[in-house]
């Protein structure tokens, strides 16, 4: 009797440990479980032998059946294109406004801010590559409807919703869904991008947003060639067109050492900025710290960033700021015709505000979203 | 080094190391309750089948860390599906004594006759499960295939941990019927891996 019932005990366990890995790597594998459940993408054609071509970023992945994309969030499935990263949140965390960065935009304001997985992009220096160079599978996610996402960020008590830390573009129809909900509910929306989206869809995307951050990561073609899998005749297109729309725009360069931190390519930068958006954006130097596939370069030297601020403004440029690096000066928003201190900030937080209603003491206006 | 480098396989290791003893566990199980042997003997097949792992790791480590950022999970699923089939098929082979000493395969392969359980190990450890592809991607970062080994070694002796109970499975091959049981068991367990393994291998 005992052997009998170790027996069907023994048998139990090696069937029963046999199951719950398989289910355990199914769930993994296959999370929805049915293809049905899964989002069909926008801006994308099908074409001949169930191959179909994505138009939402500049890649224009052209895909086989099975396949995904360069972003690892979109798949053809029967002739389908599907993001596979809809509703899936990587991360999730309330920062200040300040952290994204934007220095223009309601600050001081806390901003529930939401990442998915994957990125049209290929940085070698990617902050956040465990979550943006991962296909959805890979990475722990927890499910999130829009209309969930946007009840959180309610509750939450952030004026603003971003999409962050990953790149936005590549969850374009949960982030454009989430952003109806969320200006319905009478939230401001950010975006928090490389820039690298096609024509048509941040046309539509500009429609729901009310900031635009976007990551200039060089001033030059080969750079982006080389360390991103990008080109930067597309990010300056992007830039064009948010300029226009007259949704916030603030602009970051993380100066990377011997790649892009030369004083000409800063100086062509700033020229451009100045020369095609005006000298009202923001621009920010940030500091670079050695990651991901760049682990072999030292940080930047805070005197790189202190000089690229000063070329800049130098180029004309009114808004000029360091990050990553303690520099006050750097921090601190001016009243361009004063000189007197608009808003003092330290790290992420504001230490001083004179502004009243975005404007100066003197009653100089600065360029921003204030209220 | 940097010590938070040591500190993080162990730590992934201890952690999951229960969740790597389930996936090995329909393997090994049979392997050690099939036939009646010494605890010594025992023991020395736990430590044959963890010596293939431990191989098994350290080359997928190696490939990690060398191929860097070239290695796209569909490739890592691929090979977990075809190590599915592999080790059911070595299993099945050696329930049916065909990998014995008087076993078909095994009068002229001196490695198949006594390293089977090693070689399942190894076939067990680049048959790459979720927390292990965790590290993978972990790995892929740092692009150093020493320290891709490294990883690797330390997460496998911190995972070994929850093997050694297993050895004292042996104990039960003493009676005939449970000997028989564990036999079945090897049998169904390969069947299902090995029909899983081709479900995962073509599905879309």
């Amino acid at each position: 009797m005992i052997k009998r019932i170790i027996a069907i005990l023994f048998l139990a366990a090696v069937l029963g440990s046999a199951a719950v890995y398989i289910l355990r790597r199914e769930s993994a594998v296959t999370p929805q479980g049915n293809p049905d459940s899964y989002f069909e993408g926008y801006y994308y054609e099908p074409l001949e032998q169930k191959r179909v071509q994505c138009f939402l970023c500049p890649n224009h992945c052209n895909l086989a059946e099975g396949k995904f994309a360069v972003c690892k969030a979109r798949k053809n499935i029967g002739g389908k294109l599907y993001t596979m990263n809809y509703g899936r949140i990587a991360s999730l965390h309330v920062d200040p406004v300040e952290k994204k960065p934007f220095f223009h935009f309601l600050p001081g304001s806390n901003v529930f801010s939401v990442g998915t997985t994957g990125c049209s992009m290929r940085c070698f220096f990617c902050q956040n590559w465990e979550i943006s160079q991962a296909f959805p599978d890979d990475v722990q996610t927890r499910p999130a409807t829009p209309r969930q996402l946007v009840d959180e960020a309610v509750k939450s008590g952030a004026p603003v919703i971003a999409f962050t830390y990953n790149e936005p573009v590549v969850a374009f129809e949960y982030m454009i869904e989430t952003f109806k909900l969320a200006k319905a509910k009478g939230l401001r929306t950010a975006v928090v991008s490389s820039g690298y989206i096609a024509e048509e869809p941040l046309r539509e995307l500009l429609k729901y947003t009310d900031a635009y951050k976007v990551d200039l990561k060089a001033f030059s073609e080969k750079f982006y060639r080389k360390l991103t899998g990008g080109h930067l005749e597309d990010i300056l297109r992007t830039l064009k067109i948010i300029k226009e729309s007259r949704v916030w725009l603030e602009i970051v360069t993380l100066l990377i050492p011997g790649e892009n931190d030369s004083p000409e390519e800063i100086r062509s930068l700033a020229r451009w900025v100045r020369e095609n958006l005006g000298t009202d954006v923001p621009l920010h130097f940030s500091r670079f710290f050695p990651k991901y596939k760049l682990n072999n370069l030292p940080p930047t030297p805070p005197e790189t960033l202190i000089a690229a601020r000063s070329i800049a403004m130098q180029e004309g440029l009114r808004f000029v700021y360091t990050g990553n690096v303690a520099n006050p000066e750097g921090e601190t928003t001016y009243c361009p015709g004063s000189g007197e201190t608009a808003i003092a900030r330290q790290g992420y937080f504001i230490t001083r505000n004179n502004l009243t209603d975005g404007a100066c003491p003197n009653g100089e206006k600065i360029p921003g979203v204030w209220k | 080094m940097d010590k938070s480098l040591l500190i993080q396989p162990l730590v992934a290791g201890l952690s999951v190391g229960a969740f790597c003893l389930t996936r090995c566990f329909p393997f090994m199980a049979p392997l050690v309750a099939a036939e009646d042997r010494p605890l010594h003997r025992n023991l020395f097949i736990v430590l044959e089948f963890l010596t293939g792992r431990l191989a098994g790791y350290l080359c997928f480590g190696i490939l990690a860390g060398w191929l860097g950022e070239r290695f796209g999970s569909r490739w890592l699923k691929l090979g977990t599906d075809l190590s599915f089939i592999l080790l059911s098929i070595v299993l099945v082979f050696y329930l049916l004594g065909l990998i014995r000493e008087q076993g078909l395969f095994c009068r002229a392969s001196t490695f198949f006759r006594t390293r089977s359980p090693a070689l399942m190990g190894f076939l067990m450890g680049i048959n790459i499960c979720p927390p292990f592809l965790l590290s993978v991607l972990y790995v892929f970062a740092q692009k150093s295939p020493f320290y891709g080994m490294v990883y690797f070694a330390l997460f496998f002796l911190a995972s070994s941990v929850y093997f050694l109970p297993v050895i004292f499975l042996g104990m039960l091959a003493r009676a005939k019927e449970l000997r028989a049981i564990a036999r079945l068991s090897g049998f169904l367990a390969a069947f299902i891996f090995f029909f899983y393994g081709i479900y995962s291998l073509f599905r879309l």
